[in-house]
């Protein structure tokens, strides 16, 4: 069954209850009462996360428009997906055109229950699902970064999606069973290497989006964490990161970290295709050790 | 065989060359392309010092990979994309910027064949290897 099948299913499904139950199990939530702490931003911490979560790769600007020429992630790039085309919003300060009026509150309410500050759900294309383990300190770190960016003028260009305002509401469905676990927390007594490896992977990091495949609701199957499966895109497989030391695709860590920073530029051969590349190339502007840190985590699934 | 029979086979016929087709190009490019990637663990393993550095070999790598990379570039043939093939059909549509990567692709392994001192090695190779990521990137499926 297509992603768009599935998900018309999981729709068909759960709607059953009737269109009451349904609007009230897809009201957006908001975020709590001092939910967002005082906090003097980090810019150096706020620019890490932004590669570490690969934000330009999906609000890179559109070929030739505005900001494209400095790698600005002012949005309009298409990103395509089985249920339809969607334009990543302009990430810069611009008052009008991107994050320039947003407040703190907007943003963690953005990042961690993906709802915009009109109240609108947004769609999980964009990894909120992920972004939301992220710390509030490291988030507030991350949008302080975002407002430091030149100001780029590029109004959103609207996604190309059939049903529009039906999977709008429908989302709020998805997010009852996507949502409803706790964020990931990493799991006490490792090394904080590790713990720093295993963190900055599953919250900013987001490799589960392609690496953990997902169930019937298009929810990630945590039963198969990074196990790999059928590439979210629609075509092609997306391969395990298990056992990467055990089918001796990597030699240790070190060779790992330096496949992550280099990619294909030293012969490492499957980190460009299915959307990897831009991944791997915004990784490698990590600290060195923050690539040692996930490499260590990587090589630590069996 | 009367004629009916004769035009139906005829049709297998073609159909049959048709698959045969499709499946030479893609088994002649994958395995010219394998000989490419053979080629980057060679000189990766130069560049990371795990061997010793060796101008000549270097400069036969680099040559054996800009070939077999110009009989991959020949055999992306019309309709051979599908089956085993991680071709993307966007090669038959933007065939011009295909062909200029590969263009600047062989340009970036002509360079690599230049490189007489070991501290050229490393930029050269990954220039070349940028190159490869960035088709790879945009016209290969994942497996
Ligand atoms: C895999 C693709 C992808 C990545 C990576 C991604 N986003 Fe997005 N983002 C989207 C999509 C798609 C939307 C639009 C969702 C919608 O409109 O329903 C979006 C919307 C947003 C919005 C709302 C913008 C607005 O104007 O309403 C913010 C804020 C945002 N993303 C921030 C980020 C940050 C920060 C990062 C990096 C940590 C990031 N995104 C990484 C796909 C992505
Ligand atoms: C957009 C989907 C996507 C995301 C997000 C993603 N990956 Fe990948 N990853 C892939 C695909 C597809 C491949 C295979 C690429 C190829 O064959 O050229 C891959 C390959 C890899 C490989 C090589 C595996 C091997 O068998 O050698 C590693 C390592 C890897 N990814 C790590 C990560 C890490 C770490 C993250 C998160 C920081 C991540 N990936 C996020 C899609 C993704
Ligand atoms: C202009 C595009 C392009 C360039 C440049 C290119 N490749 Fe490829 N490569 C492809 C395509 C497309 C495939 C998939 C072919 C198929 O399966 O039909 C491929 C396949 C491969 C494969 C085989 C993978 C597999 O599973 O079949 C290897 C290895 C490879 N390329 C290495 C390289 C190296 C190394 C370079 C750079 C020196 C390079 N390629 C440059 C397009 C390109």
């Amino acid at each position: 069954m297509s992603r768009g099948r599935r998900f018309l299913a999981a729709l068909a499904t759960l709607g059953v209850a009737g269109a009451a139950a349904f609007l009230l199990l897809t009201r957006p939530a908001s975020l709590a009462e001092g939910a967002v702490p005082n906090h003097v931003a980090d810019l150096r911490n706020g620019e890490v996360m932004y590669h570490a979560g690969s934000c330009v790769a999906c609000h890179r600007a559109a070929e030739g428009g505005p900001g494209a020429d400095r790698g600005l992630p002012a949005g309009g790039f298409a990103f395509p997906t089985p249920v339809g085309r969607f334009y990543p919003q302009n990430l810069t300060p611009d008052p009008e055109t991107g994050l320039g009026r947003w407040s703190e509150r907007d943003f963690v309410a953005a990042m961690t229950l993906g709802v915009s500050p009109a109240g609108r759900h947004y769609f999980p294309a964009f990894p909120y699902a992920a972004y939301r383990s992220m710390t509030k300190a490291d988030l507030l770190d991350l949008f302080a970064y975002l407002k430091s960016l030149p100001a780029v003028k590029a109004p959103a260009r609207p996604h190309e999606l059939p049903l529009l305002p039906l999977a709008q509401r429908g989302v709020g469905l998805w997010k009852q069973l996507a949502l409803r676990a706790e964020p990931w927390a990493p799991p006490p007594g490792r090394s904080a290497s590790w713990t720093r490896g295993a963190y900055l992977a599953n919250a900013p990091g987001h490799c589960g989006e392609c690496h953990t495949p997902k169930d019937w609701a298009m929810v990630a199957d945590e039963s198969r964490h990074m196990a790999g499966g059928p590439h979210p895109a629609g075509e092609g497989k997306v391969p395990s990161l298990r056992g990467l030391l055990a089918a001796k695709k990597y030699k240790d860590v070190a060779d790992l970290a330096l496949a992550l920073s280099a990619g294909e530029e030293l012969g490492y051969e499957n980190l460009s295709s299915g959307g990897m590349a831009a991944i791997q190339q915004n990784l490698a502007r990590l600290p060195d050790s923050d690539l040692q840190a996930i490499a260590e985590y990587l090589l630590s699934l069996e | 065989m009367n004629l009916s029979k004769r035009i139906v086979a005829a049709f297998a016929a073609l159909a049959v060359a048709g698959v045969a087709y499709a499946s030479d190009a893609y088994t002649a490019r994958h395995e010219a392309m394998e000989k490419v990637g053979g080629g980057m663990g060679t000189l990766s393993a130069m560049a990371k010092k795990e061997t010793p550095f060796d101008a000549a070999v270097v400069q036969a790598t680099a040559k054996m990979q800009e070939a077999e990379l110009k009989k991959a570039a020949a055999q992306f043939l019309p309709d051979t994309a599908g089956g085993k093939s991680r071709a993307k059909a966007e090669i038959w549509t933007n065939r011009a910027d295909f062909d200029a990567l590969m263009q600047k692709t062989a340009e970036a392994l002509v360079a690599l064949q230049g490189v007489k001192d070991e501290a050229a090695l490393m930029p050269a190779l990954r220039a070349a290897g940028g190159s490869c990521r960035t088709c790879h990137d945009k016209y290969r499926l994942p497996e």
